[in-house]
């Protein structure tokens, strides 16, 4: 049955009022407060979170790893607590830190068996390992046994074996937790060369690395406490946030002509002000900037502004636009920054 | 994004069997229990420490059945039959308790040390075979240390089967008597999962256990009703009453000796059949359990 999934119809991830609670001394902690959820086929989503957040059992749930004490969870319309064994045929998925592996057995080796248990014939589930070894770069390390490989290595590794029976779902948690820049900027760009090369396949990555979220997701969720706090693109979100937009012009020296009383009263100004002034860069090269936040209700605005330097005289040296980060939008959302909520769960 | 777009997903091609000529659920689960044979022939043989496998394979049962002959020759009851009766005991037992604990160890490692579990539990396939698998090989590389037991038995005393072992008889009870065994330590394996904390010591504490009721070292009779009754219960006791009579060529003094071969056979085929059907089941709970508590994938120090 090939079955066709636009957007209307079955989604990649569809969560419907899914609930977790776990049993621990001294009572019960819920983890999965109510969630729903729907990430579309070939989307790139991120939960966005600190630690204790809900994201890992929601990954857990969806990966047939964990039963929900609520609600229901499907993967391409597959049932995630009665359709299991058919859902782990189409998704994989990868942990971050955990530096699971067995010491003993080289690299290929341990692909090689995952490769039995995804039930491929041994010419094909070493054609496949083979491919991801060399799509990963880690030739060098095949044969090396996995005791002897890196935190870098290993996830490559982890990566690899996630690859390996071509999943339409991959559920990503924290994946690049402990690795260094380079290595996590290589598996970055492995995973969004995989989803490029088969329209539909379909990533949900959970993180708190704001950077990480805001380059790679295409929708975004920030979850605390078990809820899910607001959801859009990075844009949308950002833009709940700051309601009006903020250029940083530079002109060198703001003319007589000009005064910061006029700028404010031209049409589609919210306000005006000195942001700072300095003398040449770092280095002593260079002329005088003058900057102004320039806060707009809209970006047309802008024109009127610009218009008005360039009339009185002031030569412009730079313009830039000023959106907040996600780290703001999670402060006013969550209330306290991402590490900060971190260190808290920490205590 | 690509999510504006129809997606054409082959649903039937991906979730059934994509691979291959090989079909059906046995052979993927043939496939897995052959993986993870692999796998355990690494981990558990460690052939590249050959020192620590010469202690785990040599040194240690011959030291435990040494231990055992002084403690039956200080009783004053060391005689050709008694040095047969426990060497074949300890021999036996030696697979004995490493088939009972593979798949709790197989399953705990992958949790606790290699941190795997939550990788294969999201496969395909299923964490039976691959569990078997892993207890198998340990059983094997056990059957070692067991035939090192009886040559050293053979060569101390131990009486013999005249014209040698009953080929036959033993192949059938060491099937049988395999068999039942990992099917009990899959059970242990299903119960030691739902256990977040302590899981390592109890399949050692049942063999421990199982050790004294079921033959091994003294006969049922000796000990109390209650207890020989357990005993009686046990598979173990009538595999390696099977293999006594195959290689010694003798039954084991007391109640069990007066039973006849071919009852014994049936008993422990029966008990057999009842574990081998139990045993999946009873896993599979476990497993949803260990899912439903959240303690799966969970090691001990998160």
């Amino acid at each position: 049955m090939a079955i066709s999934t636009p957007a209307a119809s079955a989604a990649a991830v569809e969560v419907s009022g899914v609930g977790r609670v776990f049993q621990a001394k001294g009572g019960s902690v819920t983890a999965l407060h109510n969630i729903d959820l729907r990430i579309e086929p070939g989307e790139l989503f991120g939960l966005l979170g600190p630690n204790g957040a809900g994201k890992s059992t929601l990954i857990k749930i969806l990966s047939t790893l964990l039963l929900p004490s609520s609600g229901s969870a499907s993967i391409f319309g597959l049932d995630v607590v009665r359709d299991t064994a058919r859902v782990r045929r189409i998704m994989n998925l990868v942990a971050g830190g955990d530096f699971s592996g067995y010491g003993l057995l080289t690299a290929r080796e341990q692909l090689a068996m995952f490769a039995q248990f995804y039930g491929m014939p041994y010419a094909e589930g070493m054609r496949r390992v083979d491919a991801q070894i060399e799509a990963f770069g880690i030739t060098d390390i095949r044969d090396r046994k996995i005791s002897a490989l890196s935190t870098g290595q290993r996830q490559k590794l982890n990566f690899a074996r996630s690859f390996l029976n071509e999943p339409w779902m991959l559920f990503l948690d924290e994946p690049t937790i402990g690795l260094d820049v380079s290595a996590a900027r290589d598996v970055r760009e492995r995973v969004r060369a995989f989803q490029a090369e088969q329209p539909g396949r379909t990533v949900l990555l959970t993180t708190h690395y704001m950077a990480e979220a805001d380059e790679m997701c295409d929708r975004i969720a920030i979850v605390d406490h078990g809820r899910i706090l607001a959801q859009g693109t990075p844009t949308e979100l950002k833009r709940m946030v700051q309601k009006e937009t903020l250029f940083i012009v530079g002109v060198d020296e703001l003319p007589a002509a000009v005064s910061l009383g006029t700028l404010r009263e031209l049409p589609g100004v919210i306000s005006v002000v000195v942001r700072d002034a300095d003398g040449a860069d770092g280095n002593g090269v260079g002329s005088p900037v003058t900057r102004l936040a320039i806060a707009l209700r809209e970006d047309a605005a802008l024109g009127g502004v610009i218009s008005a330097l360039a009339a009185a005289g002031a030569h412009l040296r730079e313009i830039s636009k000023s959106e907040p980060t996600l780290e703001e939008v999670f402060v006013q959302l969550v209330g306290r920054g991402i590490s900060e909520s971190d260190s808290e769960q920490a205590l | 994004m690509e999510s504006c777009s129809p997606v054409q997903i082959d649903l039937t091609s991906r979730t059934s069997r994509p691979f291959g000529p090989l079909r059906g659920d046995a052979a993927d689960a043939a496939r897995s229990l052959i993986a993870s044979a692999r796998l355990a022939w690494a981990i558990e043989g460690n052939w590249a420490e050959p020192f620590f496998l010469l202690v785990y394979l040599i040194i240690r049962p011959l030291a435990f059945l040494g231990l055992f002959l002084a403690v039956l020759s200080i009783g004053g009851a060391l005689n050709p039959a008694s040095i047969g009766f426990v060497v074949v005991g300890q021999a036996v037992f030696q697979i004995v308790g490493a088939a009972m604990q593979g798949p709790t160890h197989a399953l705990l490692d992958d949790r606790e040390r290699y941190r795997t579990i939550r990788y294969i539990f999201a496969t395909p396939s299923s964490l039976l075979p691959v569990s078997i698998g892993r207890a198998l090989v340990k059983a094997l590389i056990a059957a070692i240390s067991a035939v090192i037991v009886i040559g050293v038995g053979a060569l101390i005393g131990m009486p013999m089967r005249a014209g040698g072992p009953d080929l036959p008889l033993l192949l059938v009870v060491m099937a049988l008597g395999l068999t039942s065994i990992v099917g009990l330590g899959i059970a242990l394996g299903a119960v030691c999962v739902q256990l977040r904390n302590d899981a390592w010591g109890y399949p050692q504490a049942v063999a421990g256990s199982v050790f004294l009721l079921c033959g091994a070292i003294f006969p049922l009779d000796t000990l109390p009703r209650a207890l020989q009754l357990i005993g009686a219960a046990l598979p173990m006791t009538w595999w390696i009453e099977g293999v006594r009579r195959a290689l010694l060529g003798t039954a084991s003094p007391g109640l069990l000796g007066e039973l006849s071969t071919p009852l014994l056979l049936l008993v422990l085929t029966v008990g057999t059949v009842l574990i081998t059907l139990a045993a999946p089941r009873l896993f599979r709970i476990g497993i949803d359990r260990a899912r439903e508590k959240g303690y799966l994938d969970r090691s001990t120090a998160s």
